[in-house]
């Protein structure tokens, strides 16, 4: 899909068919090594200021793609590029200086930063690891970063541990900018945080990013919190991504079978009892059994999970192809559905 | 008659910060076969309650009270440790948010789920087990002969969370309690869940004290619902009357916080703030900081929890509350 040349903004973020496996344990040491892909063929754009959404189940390969286009995850086929260059993980000392530039925000924030820091150097330690400013520069970004996700610079000698979780989050986002950075993974970055939080957080990185220009890589199994979110997004399955474009297209046109089980998985306020009286996916085992191995038998990883699969189903070539401009599908039975 | 039943309940934990009122009289009750559940957002103590309700808050870091505090209506007030033992796991169980930490990791989920059946009905190993290949089984988790050996860290999230139900429901109890069973897992496994969930209850007509963050999921279950803050209950309805016609404005709040999926890009709405400081809470209502509705009278004295005609009851000057002089210091 190389025609995305009418949109006027350039690719911050960019693979071509990049593909991420990694070794099993061997059954015995003369037993052929055997691979999970995590990530296959994947190519897509993620445009400057954007915020991009990745969207699957866990174990589907998101977090693993997203590590790969901040070179943490070594591609074993395919490239990546990062403002128009290549990513290089062999190139240690490059990789550092393009690296100053993203930055990636995790789940839970209680895990991912020291309890026993004060906010103060929490916020702070990306920029004394680089050691370009003086204490007093640091301090007083420091203090900026905290006071732009809405903290007071009062609470920098609190330590991390006291915050509540939602403003345990809020300190991971000042971290991620206080170092300037371009580009932002957030990965589930309200999963772990009450409903009622959920809003604060996400109304918090959408002023940011339109402050700041920001792009984001935003990492979600909701889909409805990545509608309100994002602009453009990918549906990923098994390391394959089944459909991608426009976030509003794909929501108002959703093609592939299990984009279409994720909109559905959306509880409301509407449905009530009936909502959840489907009856459950018959193959949930099933699912959970293939999980790791699947990408590697041919055909479509989804058919047996699918509603509409068909016997074609096991031997055919996915490929992404054209539904409408910015908006791709790998299923090509979803149109005559 | 009610299975399970708590009048004024309190719990306060003592800490050199002070003391902390986690619960300050929550009265519940629910009927044999009836959902019951409890919203609210972490800290505002409903994870206490539901484990107050099980005696299982560790005495010596907690104060537990109640009125009255009945199971199957037989008192709870008296019971020992070890009385408790013989009614968790038989007459009423519970369901943890996390299946990871709530299982033994260096023991097979056979083993485990035969505890239920070895401890309380006394069954030998062999029949123990054939019964808990035969609780696999009703949960959905296919080739049981095979997973009763499997160890926790074998099975996948949503599979840990089928063998936690398959464990509360073993001995058949008339109560589960389930705190947040589903806000670890992904939304597909969730919906998966919480149909296993509802199932199990109307085959075995068990009531259930669903407790979770999350109004959506609440909805899709409950028959009654109660929403807490700042451990008070603010807010008590049949499921649809809540939802169709909230009245206190902390549970607008919460049901605007529940993203629909035919919402459009852009902001979400959100309630400013957050709960009050547990060992310092305000003088007044202690949703009034947060209100967007709060008059003066707020700010200074405490509502009671009114009642408003279909079993509705609301707490919140707004909507006919009184002064509650009850928990007053």
């Amino acid at each position: 899909m190389g025609e995305m040349s009418n949109r006027k903004s350039e690719a911050l973020v960019k693979t071509e068919h990049l593909s991420v496996r990694f070794p099993l344990k061997r059954e015995s040491p003369f037993s052929k090594r055997r691979y999970v892909n995590a990530v296959s063929d994947v190519s897509i754009e993620i445009f400057k200021g954007e915020a991009f959404a990745l969207v699957g189940e866990s174990g589907c390969g998101k977090t693993t793609l997203a590590d790969a286009t901040l070179g943490f995850a070594a591609p074993s086929a395919g490239e990546v590029f990062f403002n128009g260059e290549k990513l290089d993980i062999r190139n240690k000392k490059r990789l550092k200086q393009q690296r100053r530039s993203m930055q990636k925000i995790f789940q839970d924030p209680a895990s991912s930063m020291n309890p026993r820091f004060t906010v103060a150097r929490a916020v702070a330690e990306p920029l004394m690891i680089r050691r370009e400013l003086g204490e007093k520069r640091i301090l007083s970004k420091t203090a900026e970063a905290i006071e732009s996700v809405g903290l007071s610079s009062g609470d920098l000698d609190r330590f991390v541990s006291e915050f509540s979780g939602g403003q345990q989050q809020r300190i991971a986002i000042a971290r991620a900018l206080v170092s300037g950075a371009e580009y932002i993974v957030c990965d589930e970055p309200v999963s772990a945080l009450d409903v009622s939080v959920h809003a604060q957080i996400l109304n918090l990185l959408m002023d940011i990013q339109k402050e700041r220009g920001i792009t984001y890589m935003f990492i979600s199994h909701n889909l409805a919190s990545v509608r309100k979110f994002a602009d453009r997004l990918a549906i990923m399955y098994l390391g394959r991504i089944v459909e991608y474009g426009d976030a509003e297209k794909v929501f108002a046109n959703p093609m592939h079978p299990y984009t279409r089980m994720l909109i559905d998985s959306v509880l409301s306020l509407d449905g009530g009892k009936t909502a959840i009286n489907a009856p459950p996916e018959a193959n949930e085992a099933l699912q959970e059994e293939q999980g790791l191995y699947a990408s590697n038998d041919g055909g479509c990883g989804f058919r047996r999970r699918c509603p509409i699969g068909r016997s074609e189903c096991e031997s055919i070539k996915c490929s992404l192809e054209k539904v409408e401009s910015d908006h791709y599908t790998e299923c090509p039975y979803a149109a005559n559905r | 008659m009610n299975v399970f039943s708590v009048k004024n309940l309190r719990v306060a934990f003592p800490t050199p910060r002070g003391i902390i009122r986690a619960v300050e009289g929550i009265d519940l009750s629910i009927e044999r076969g009836e959902c019951l559940a409890l919203v609210g957002e972490s800290g505002c103590g409903k994870s206490v309650t539901s484990l107050a309700s099980l005696k299982l808050l560790d005495p010596s870091v907690s104060i537990v009270k109640a009125d009255e505090h009945t199971i199957l209506g037989e008192n709870m007030l008296d019971k020992g440790e070890r009385e408790m033992e013989s009614i968790r796991g038989k007459k009423a169980s519970m369901i943890f948010q996390d299946a990871l930490s709530a299982l033994n990791p260096v023991m097979s989920v056979g083993k485990q789920l035969d505890e239920v059946f070895t401890l309380h009905f006394h069954l030998k190993k062999r029949e123990a087990k054939a019964r808990s290949i035969e609780a696999l089984r009703s949960v959905g988790i296919e080739n049981p002969e095979a997973r009763y050996r499997a160890f926790p860290h074998e099975l996948s999230g949503g599979m840990r969370q089928r063998v936690l139900i398959a464990m509360a429901f073993a001995s058949n109890p008339a109560l589960i309690i389930a705190d947040e069973p589903t806000t670890a897992l992904d939304v597909t496994v969730q919906k998966q869940i919480l149909s296993l969930l509802s199932e199990m209850r109307r085959k075995n007509g068990t009531a259930l004290l669903l407790i979770s963050h999350d109004l959506s999921v609440v909805y899709s279950m409950a028959d009654r619902i109660a929403v807490m803050y700042s451990g008070r209950i603010v807010e008590e309805a049949p499921a649809e009357e809540l939802i169709r016609n909230p009245l206190h404005p902390y549970t607008k709040g919460l049901m605007g916080a529940v993203v629909r999926i035919d919402d459009k890009k852009g902001r979400f709405t959100q309630i400013p703030g957050g709960l009050p400081d547990p060992a310092n809470k305000p003088e007044g209502c202690y949703f009034a900081p947060r209100c967007a509705e709060a008059a003066e009278k707020c700010g200074k004295c405490r509502p009671k929890l009114a009642y408003t005609g279909g079993s509705h009851y609301v707490r919140c000057f707004m909507h006919g509350g009184e002064r509650d002089g009850r928990n007053e210091q």
